[in-house]
């Protein structure tokens, strides 16, 4: 007969050696599995995560809705107000501090409920600005970049030009009570014209060939290039700005009349110089730099943003 | 009767249970500590020595991973990214206490939180023609004579007279270029140099403009961690081995008040 060596009683056996109901052993493993999955879900619910703190922790000084106010700017908040060192204050500054601090988060909780930055259009803008101001390029530029802006936007640097001039119009149509025509305006114009080059005056050519002064300019001022485009228009600020000092225009067609320009003096604009407007070029490009790196910022967000329009509306 | 192996299993179960006691009770400790350090104002913690010993332990890896790759191993900064030296004692912002240290690592220097140091930056003075090349070494000249280094004489005095009144440094720097930990602004007679100090330095620095960033550890190092490594930075800029030789020669904790 064959002696053989009793086997050692297996685990479930040893485990559920007492009871009187022994599950089979291939049951015990999911069974212990199920008991312990048990565990972390009560666990789960019951432990500390599950439900509110009710302690604040440590670094913090208080806890408002679970929105924590840290301990550092709680300090720093008193110091400031109080222009105190925190460990000299009074509990009476510290409470008053600490409490505004609970009040501020308080307002601010109530305005994501009451969702301000959908409801109100200055908190959206608030919102987009500051978004804009933490994503400010910082890239110092170079020299070479300077140069480089600079020329690429040379006549934003150029000087302003200044003139001073007589606009003087012959109307027709009826416009201005004026009975004759287009074609003979246009004829006394260029006689006038002719006059005032060979040193006619002014008034007697006016007053001989019925001009009167536009009124749109006053002529014995200095008037900025822009001002003058604005007064005039582009058509007869193109003619004046290519006047030289004591010329006469050719007779301009407009709607009002026939216009001569007498130009009494020309300062024609200063061209661009680096040196002279290095520090604008500097501000306007560190403008564009700021500019630039939000649109590269709203590419990404859009890139990674799911926005659906509705039918009919464009991409 | 007892076999032998259900003695050994008794045995090494006894064995685990002990370990297992003793690392919680380790950790416990530790655990007390850490919220002690937490617990306390910010500035009573270096008045402890064992919260200090602590801190400095907790704080070297968490430096190594985030503040080393600036400011170094050795802590002592690197003046070409404007990384300042932690040891010297000498601090921007604050007065270099554990609250106005911790403040900095909480949300950085101009790292786009709200709440970090942002208050104004270094004009770049040459880049926006503010002032001319020659004015700009005149003033070079005035600030090596604040830190009592060799200067031209002539120049200096040409420079101070551009430091109180076109550059209008003394806004930041104070009148007596002491500097202003409200604006970040350095204390130019102290000849401590963030960016360096020689002319050619003071030179690229006031051409340039300065914009130093630090980044805001708040969110993603642990609130414990930024304590320690505020403690931990404050004994190293504290101690006169942290001063002169940082970080490798270890933070000497004070002794317990």
């Amino acid at each position: 007969m064959d002696m053989k060596t009793p086997r050692p009683p297996s685990l479930p056996s040893r485990l559920f050696g007492g009871l009187r109901y022994r599950p089979p052993r291939g049951v015990a493993v999911p069974l212990a599995g199920a008991f312990a999955g048990l565990a972390i879900a009560l666990f789960n619910l019951l432990g500390p995560g599950s439900r509110p703190v009710s302690v604040v922790p440590a670094g913090y000084a208080a806890l408002v809705n679970q929105r924590p106010i840290l301990m550092s700017d709680f300090i720093n908040q008193t110091e400031t107000i109080e222009s105190t060192p925190f460990a000299e204050t009074t509990p009476e500054q510290r409470r008053a501090v600490l409490h505004s601090m609970i009040d501020e988060e308080l307002m601010v909780q109530r305005a994501l409920v009451l969702d301000l930055p959908e409801q109100d259009t200055d908190v959206r803008k608030e919102l987009v600005d500051a978004v804009g101001a933490v994503i400010l390029a910082r890239k110092t530029p170079t020299d070479a970049d300077l140069m480089a802006y600079f020329n690429a936007h040379r006549s934003n640097y150029a000087g302003v030009g200044e003139m001073r001039f007589h606009d003087i119009v012959l109307h027709f149509g009826g416009s201005q009570d004026a009975d004759q025509s287009l074609e003979q305006a246009e004829a006394d114009a260029h006689e006038a014209v002719y006059q005032l080059r060979s040193g006619a005056p002014l008034e007697s050519v006016m007053q001989h060939f019925g001009f009167v002064d536009s009124g749109k300019t006053d002529s014995t001022m200095d008037d900025l290039d822009f001002a003058v485009k604005l007064h005039l228009g582009e058509k007869l600020f193109n003619v004046a700005a290519k006047l030289t000092d004591g010329e006469v225009s050719e007779p301009v067609d407009e709607v009002d009349g026939v216009h001569v320009l007498v130009m009494e003096e020309r300062k024609p604009p200063r061209p661009a110089e680096f040196a002279v407007s290095r520090n604008q070029v500097y501000t306007d490009y560190r403008r564009d730099q700021q500019l630039r790196a939000e649109q590269d910022n709203l590419k990404f967000l859009r890139a990674n943003a799911q926005i659906l329009l509705a039918p009919g509306q464009s991409q | 009767m007892i076999g032998r192996g259900y003695r050994l299993w008794v045995v090494l179960g006894l064995l685990i249970a002990a370990g297992g006691a003793v690392f919680a009770w380790r950790q416990t400790q530790t655990n007390r500590l850490e919220t002690q350090v937490l617990t306390l104002l910010p500035d009573e913690v270096p008045r402890h020595a064992d919260l200090v010993n602590l801190s400095i332990a907790e704080a070297k890896p968490v430096y190594a991973a985030h503040c080393a790759s600036c400011h170094g191993a050795d802590m002592k900064g690197d003046p070409r990214i404007g990384a300042p030296n932690l040891t010297d004692g000498v601090w921007l912002y604050g007065s270099g206490n554990v609250t106005d240290i911790e403040r900095t690592i909480l949300y950085g220097i101009r790292s786009g939180h709200g709440q970090s140091h942002n208050v104004t930056e270094m004009t770049a003075f040459g880049l926006s023609g503010q002032l001319t090349p020659g004015e700009i070494n005149d003033v070079v000249q005035y600030v090596l004579s604040l830190s009592k280094r060799p200067n031209t004489a002539q120049a200096a005095l040409s420079g101070s007279q551009i430091f109180a009144g076109k550059g209008n440094c003394g806004d930041c720097h104070g009148p007596d270029g002491r500097g202003d930990p409200y604006y970040g602004s350095s204390n130019l007679t102290v000849n401590v140099w963030n960016n360096g100090g020689d002319t050619a330095s003071l030179y690229r620095s006031i051409y340039f403009g300065l914009q130093r960033v630090c980044p805001a550890w708040y969110g993603i190092i642990p609130l414990e961690k930024i304590r320690a490594l505020a403690v931990y930075l404050h004994a190293v800029s504290h101690s006169e081995a942290g001063a002169e030789s940082g970080a490798a020669s270890g933070a000497a904790a004070p002794p317990a008040s």
